[in-house]
């Protein structure tokens, strides 16, 4: 490390430390800190190799996600022969063949009430790449509660959306995420990438502007979007940048402990015990679905495609639970196209049977089964 | 008088338009309601208003020289 911080000459970092701005004293500072990108998906995968190929020292990727067919169109730093695998540890292994000068260490964990200040208290500054308000707000809340910088990024449709947060801008306001929306949407609210459909670039403009930020951040550069909102819509194109503005409302929702945070309920995403119902894999999926004791709803609406290639009944996620009424079997299986609704729907089932029933969602859906 | 009213993401596939033009109201809370009735299914959506590209959290008033947008909350990724 010495080496790299002392000779100003090395020529991997040779073009952006002429540039007048950044420098020697530049460098230094993006290879003394230490950056978490949570989920290393769309935005991840397009913050990544500009966070490693700038030389930030110490790199953390949380992800328990797999590689899926589906996920290529965007998540290029992963090839057909990922497919499966995990996305923190892929990752992690590329981006060291990138740069071998840096440090990156691979959490293929889910990130939960119970591990987020322990992992977040190793890093310098956070990258929020996920795909959730439950997991947005969670790594909000703890950037808040642990005063670190956190980089807010996300998508919609052909617009996007960048932010810095969680640390103090010129007027010395320290503002979050819970300042533009206090209260964390339902995940049913707004469609995600894998219900409304997501353009393979979208994701790459918003994760290089996450990138970007977060490297001024560290190298002190230019004019961070600390208290910013930019919005970017791709269709017109436009940018649109307003200045967030304290709510008290949020402020007053944030965990101002560790054990207030330990008490926190985002939902299923982040409370790790999924709330009486238990997410399984497809294979798990293929071995339940050939019991005769066990019933498999398909929840998606009328006619979606793939067809289910199980038996089952078909009873639409608006349906539940009353298209279950007067069935006795114990054991159900919901299904539907991502994993999504299927979770909605076992929550029904769980607040409607209680311990009744066993209740079970095919983590990833019929997308994740097909991947088999 | 007319004013500008930028709308994104839910927003504006509801109304079916990134922008529109419509007849000066006197603040954000009628704004809100004058869209309300004119896309009913906005109602349904949360969102938040800056004026002037400025976030506000209660209603404040309005004249045709302010811009407004609306904007809901984006989760992917």
């Amino acid at each position: 490390m010495d080496k790299l911080y002392n000779n100003n000459d090395n020529p991997r970092y040779i073009r952006q430390v002429t540039l007048s701005a950044f420098g020697v004293a530049g460098q230094a500072r993006l290879l003394g800190a230490k950056v978490l990108v949570v989920g290393a998906g769309g935005l991840g995968c397009a913050a990544l190799p500009y966070l490693a190929g700038a030389g930030i020292g110490t790199i953390g990727i949380v992800d328990d996600d797999r590689v899926a067919l589906h996920n290529l169109h965007r998540q290029v730093l992963y090839t057909m022969e990922d497919i499966g695998l995990n996305k923190a540890t892929t990752a992690a292994q590329r981006l060291q063949l990138l740069n071998p000068d840096i440090r990156i260490q691979a959490f293929s964990e889910r990130l939960t009430v119970t591990n987020t200040l322990d992992i977040f208290a190793r890093f310098d500054l956070v990258v929020d790449g996920t795909d959730n308000f439950a997991t947005r707000y969670m790594i909000n809340d703890a950037c808040m509660l642990l005063g670190k910088p956190l980089v807010y990024g996300s998508v919609s449709g052909m617009e996007g959306q960048v932010a810095v947060f969680c640390t103090a801008g010129e007027d010395g306001s320290r503002l979050s995420y819970r300042d533009l929306f206090p209260d964390q949407p339902g995940e049913s609210e707004f469609p995600n990438c894998a219900e409304a459909g997501v353009l393979g670039v979208l994701p790459a403009v918003i994760g290089s502007l996450q990138a970007t930020e977060a490297i001024k951040f560290l190298a002190k550069l230019g004019h961070p979007l600390v208290n910013r909102l930019l919005t970017c819509n791709l269709n017109e194109p436009l940018f649109f940048e307003i200045d967030v503005q304290p709510n008290p409302e949020g402020a007053r929702r944030l965990p101002v402990t560790s054990a207030a945070f330990l008490q926190m309920t985002y939902g299923s995403y982040c409370d790790g015990s999924m709330g009486g119902y238990t997410a399984i894999s497809p294979a798990e999926f293929n071995e339940l679905a050939t019991r005769q004791d066990v019933l498999v709803v398909d929840v998606r609406e009328k006619g979606e495609r793939p067809a289910l290639a199980v038996p089952h009944i078909a009873v639409p996620l608006p349906n539940l639970p009353a298209g279950l009424a007067g069935l006795s079997i114990h054991t159900i299986v919901l299904v539907c196209q991502s994993g999504r609704r299927s979770e909605q729907g076992a929550k029904i089932l769980v607040a409607h049977y209680g311990p009744g029933k066993k209740i079970f969602t095919l983590a990833g859906g019929i997308e994740q089964l097909q991947q088999q | 008088m007319e004013m500008t009213v930028l709308l994104f993401g839910r927003l504006a596939e509801i109304a079916g338009t990134a922008k529109l033009i419509i007849p000066a109201v006197e603040d954000t809370g009628v704004l809100a309601a004058v869209m309300h009735e004119r896309y009913p299914e906005m109602a349904t959506v949360r969102y938040i208003m800056a004026v002037d590209r400025q976030t506000v959290t209660s209603p404040v008033l309005l004249t045709a020289q302010n811009s407004v947008a609306m904007l809901p909350p984006f989760s992917g990724g």
